[in-house]
């Protein structure tokens, strides 16, 4: 069975090994004709190496029970990854820095004034985007599965008031007072270096090793985006690097909207929710933390980065990206981390 | 020294051949994005902004007046591991949640369905931070506006209601010590009154 799953992987076009990128080529030129800029990025990010680099598949075996059936049926172990959450912080009401619209003058919210920069606030954005299963509705076969659902709003922090209340945001999750320490700065370091080790190692290098040892470091210590430090409490930029506060702001929304909401499954097999083998059948809908190692996060604008693990946040991450064309804006594209039974996995449909 | 040199570069082709109908996974992506309706994919953004703007999440209106305090305490949704992996918080554990010592604050969860009568309704509640519902965020509130305390209005969302424990609209919620103070006003007496023009 698991030889007749890889031969259909393969019948099914999926190349395993990364391909040389033409960033020129002909299709490119089309997207940036046809579509708006940030589709344009989009083009850009789906045509890299990144999908097939972190598309992995391992010998092993998963039993998953299909909703109404009567057995079990076999799967392979595999990982994709997809983007799925576009994250923005912006200056100004209700603009959406990644599709350039001011909402703020259309809503007629003028009574409600802007940012009180002096205070170091920013609105921090968060919307669904699962672009991969908008686009890819027949072409995996249910072998591989991606989000689905339409570009929709998560989170706006501008109607949120525990984003410029932090008293207010440790009454609504007070279990976050725990990581207010000085402890939590040591945390950190081990979660810096261990998202460095683990972006580090290249796909073969996977094999064998998983890096599961530095997976269980980096999401213990969920509180913490690695080299940036703590996630912030609120929406409160932290630093005078508009791109380090954006990504901290960014993923304390996320553990937020884990935390607190049921907006985000979890996809991935993780010390937090107890190496739970039943994810690699379905996604789990509940509360969790934010599970660090499920999520990647790539800078988009100004420039675009590459993407790294939520908790490794290096140099190169930022540098030579702030070209002063957004005024500090910044978006991002939050790629998220599937560990699935291939074959056996309880894929979401399509509602288009 | 001819063998160990010795490469195969053709093993040739043995039995029955196929084509692969299918796209490759790379076009497809590149075809799907081409594809994409761009306007399509905007209004529904919009619509989802608008869905938020327009606050939707009500709670039943207040049929009598009502005070009490109840201990602050928070459920705990998930079991908290430190990092020596004991257990610190257990899934389904209440936990007090106290203020800061010497500080409180004020959350009022208002229906705006009668926009009307929340003139009446802030000047009970004086300073606050403002929730409503059943009503748009953009339309102009200048009882709340001048009630406000970040000069802000925000809609009332499960997650608020569920947290702090509010039952009706509407209600005023002081976080204090370790205590939460509700004081509810009674909604159906204020509507009777403001319709018989008794409402001062």
């Amino acid at each position: 069975m698991a030889i007749g799953l890889l031969f259909c992987i393969d019948a099914h076009g999926v190349e395993i090994t990364a391909p040389d990128i033409n960033r020129d080529s002909l299709v490119q030129t089309q997207a940036r004709e046809k579509l708006p800029s940030v589709l344009e990025d989009l083009a850009r990010v789906i045509d890299g190496q990144y999908i097939w680099q972190n598309f992995k598949i391992e010998p092993k075996v998963k039993w998953c029970k299909p909703k109404n059936a009567l057995t079990k049926v076999p799967g392979i172990v595999a990982h994709i990854v997809e983007p799925n959450i576009i994250a923005e912080m912006t200056r100004e009401y209700l603009r959406l820095e990644f599709l350039q619209l001011d909402l703020g003058g259309k809503f007629h919210f003028a009574q409600m004034g802007k940012v009180n920069e002096n205070q170091g606030a920013a609105y921090s954005h968060m919307f669904r985007f699962p672009i991969l299963g908008k686009i890819l509705k027949k072409a995996t076969n249910g072998f591989i599965c991606f989000e689905q659902g339409s570009l929709a709003v998560l989170s706006l922090s501008e109607f949120d008031p525990s984003a410029w209340n932090s008293v207010l945001r440790l009454q609504v999750i007070p279990t976050l007072k725990m990581f207010l320490n000085p402890e939590s700065v040591l945390y950190g370091v081990s979660s810096c270096v261990s998202g460095i080790a683990l972006d580090h190692m290249s796909p073969d290098s996977r094999v064998g090793d998983t890096g599961d040892s530095l997976r269980t470091i980096i999401d213990t210590v969920y509180y913490n985006v690695g080299c940036n430090g703590m996630k912030t409490v609120g929406a409160h930029i932290t630093t005078n690097n508009p791109f380090s506060s954006a990504l901290t702001v960014s993923m304390a929304q996320i553990d937020m909207l884990s935390a607190d909401t049921y907006f985000l499954p979890q996809t991935v097999v993780s010390t937090l929710n107890g190496w739970n083998d039943e994810l690699y059948c379905k996604p789990n809908i509940g509360l969790l933390p934010m599970i660090n190692s499920q999520y990647q996060s790539q800078l988009l604008r100004p420039r675009m980065g590459k993407p790294f693990i939520s908790s490794t946040t290096p140099a190169e991450w930022a540098s030579f990206k702030n070209d002063g064309t957004t005024q500090g804006n910044s978006v991002f594209f939050i790629w998220q981390k599937r560990d699935f039974a291939m074959g056996a996995y309880a894929c979401a449909k399509s509602k288009d | 020294m001819s063998v160990v040199n010795a490469q195969i570069h053709d093993l040739g082709a043995y039995g029955n051949t196929y084509e692969i109908k299918e796209k490759s996974f790379k076009d497809s992506i590149k075809e799907g994005i081409l594809d994409l309706n761009v306007t399509a994919l905007k209004e529904n953004l919009l619509k989802s902004v608008d869905n938020t703007i327009m606050a939707k999440y009500a709670l039943p209106l207040s049929d009598k007046k009502d005070a009490y305090i109840r201990k602050n305490l928070y459920t705990v949704p998930y079991d908290i591991f430190s990092l020596d992996g004991i257990l610190t918080y257990r899934k389904g554990e209440k936990i007090l949640s106290p203020m800061p010592q010497n500080m409180e604050m004020s959350l009022c969860f208002v229906d705006a369905s009668y926009p009307e009568l929340i003139p009446f309704i802030t000047a009970q509640f004086g300073t606050c931070i403002y929730f409503i519902s059943n009503n748009r965020l953009d339309k102009n509130y200048p009882s709340i506006m001048s009630h406000s305390k970040d000069g802000r209005i925000y809609p009332i969302t499960k997650q608020y209601v569920k947290r702090f424990g509010v039952e009706r609209t509407p209600t005023k919620i002081i976080l204090k010590g370790d205590s939460i103070h509700y004081l509810v006003l009674n909604f159906k007496k204020m509507l009777k009154d403001y319709a018989a023009g008794e409402l001062k």
